[in-house]
């Protein structure tokens, strides 16, 4: 195993510094574009085709949509280039989480931090239904599709399952469905 | 279908692990859509408020907010090393899967014409369980809603909700902007309530 150069990998460093600071959870899809932009036409570092592969796979594979982040990395710079983009994506949002999280549980008696958390609530619901229609818009949504997101939203709703169930349920409707 | 369980205990930090180990896995388009209940109804350890504010927070910070919730919950239980615990189980695992297929460059919507269709079909259900996680924080505000002026709260604090959906949705305003308008808006309203 050869190691990426030093170079390669302190652009790989800030580049996902960057992006895990301005990606919010709700809009990493809208970030996508900026990483095409940055990863495929500025630095050369993925073809157009390997970078639509990354994005495929990170929708296939399970675990969360970031994982395309060391993705990206493994294909700059092999294993190394992976841990290093992971790391570089997740340290600093993780010590401000961290530091905030602390916060906020420390000052449960301070008025201002309970009227922020409760304010906080009624936009987080918003947040969560933009998230939806947000992944909603990103795949197919033909009829089919929207009744499989209508039925589980409702369904899991009111009876709290395995959410594997759903998906399970929801990929032998699509199986059975297709035209 | 609010949980209204105490929190059973401290998790060890091998328990912590695990059940973010097998959260991920079993996410499918999205992780944050069934964070709630592996937390909550499953392992007991956030109560329904406690997991709404602490997604809640990770939401309005940089960062995935699975990776935020992830950190906060580890750092919570078994401190800075129970939150790079968490993370690194959250995230390694699955890694190495989403590594196997990108180099075996398994072309699977080729090799079986239906997965496609069955790919579309399990985001659907995910975009549904975040619709349903919406649902459940919407539920939280709207029981906590008390006093002669109730209703009137409630109809306000889901104005604030659909408001927030409308401006990123309809009108495509960028993310920290459309937070920081309805936070500002939602805590003089919350403020009104107090006074």
């Amino acid at each position: 195993m050869t190691l990426p150069d030093p170079a390669t990998l302190a652009q790989l460093v800030w580049r996902c510094v960057y992006f895990s600071l301005v990606s919010f959870g709700a809009g990493f899809a809208i970030t996508i574009p900026q990483i095409h932009a940055q990863f495929v036409n500025e630095l050369h570092w993925l073809t157009d085709q390997q970078f639509t592969e990354i994005v495929a796979v990170a929708q296939a594979a399970p675990g969360p949509n970031f994982q395309m982040i060391p993705l990206i990395g493994w294909r700059a710079g092999g294993p190394v280039g992976a841990i290093v983009a992971l790391t570089s994506f997740a340290a600093a949002p993780a010590l401000l989480a961290i530091l905030v999280g602390r916060a906020v549980r420390n000052a449960t008696e301070n008025r201002v931090v309970v009227l922020v958390q409760r304010a906080l609530r009624s936009v987080s619901a918003g947040l969560w239904f933009a998230s939806g229609v947000g992944l909603g818009r990103a795949v197919d949504h033909r009829p089919v599709q929207l009744i499989i997101s209508a039925a589980v939203a409702l369904l899991s709703t009111f009876f709290d399952v395995n959410p594997l169930w759903w998906l399970l349920g929801a990929g032998i409707a699509g199986a059975l469905f297709v035209s | 279908m609010n949980s209204t369980r105490r929190p059973s205990g401290q998790p060890k930090l091998a328990e912590l692990a695990l059940a973010f180990m097998v959260l991920s896995l079993s996410g499918f388009g999205g992780v944050g859509a069934q964070a709630r209940y592996h937390l909550v109804t499953l392992r007991g350890w956030l109560t329904d408020r406690e997991f709404a504010d602490a997604f809640g927070l990770s939401q309005i910070l940089p960062g995935a907010n699975i990776a935020n919730v992830c950190v906060m919950v580890g750092d919570r239980f078994a401190g800075p090393v129970g939150a790079v615990v968490c993370l690194a189980a959250l995230c390694l695992p699955s890694l190495v899967i989403a590594v196997g297929l990108m180099l075996g460059a398994i072309e699977l919507t080729a090799a079986v014409p239906r997965f496609a269709a069955v790919e579309a079909a399990i985001t659907a259900a995910t975009v549904g369980l975040i619709l349903a996680n919406g649902l459940r924080v919407a539920a939280v505000v709207w029981t906590r809603a008390r006093g002669a002026y109730a209703p009137l709260l409630r109809i306000a604090r889901l104005s604030i909700s659909l408001a927030t959906l409308v401006l990123i949705v309809v009108f495509r305003l960028s993310l920290p902007l459309a937070i920081v308008t309805m936070l500002a808006l939602s805590v003089l309203l919350e403020r009104r309530v107090r006074a």
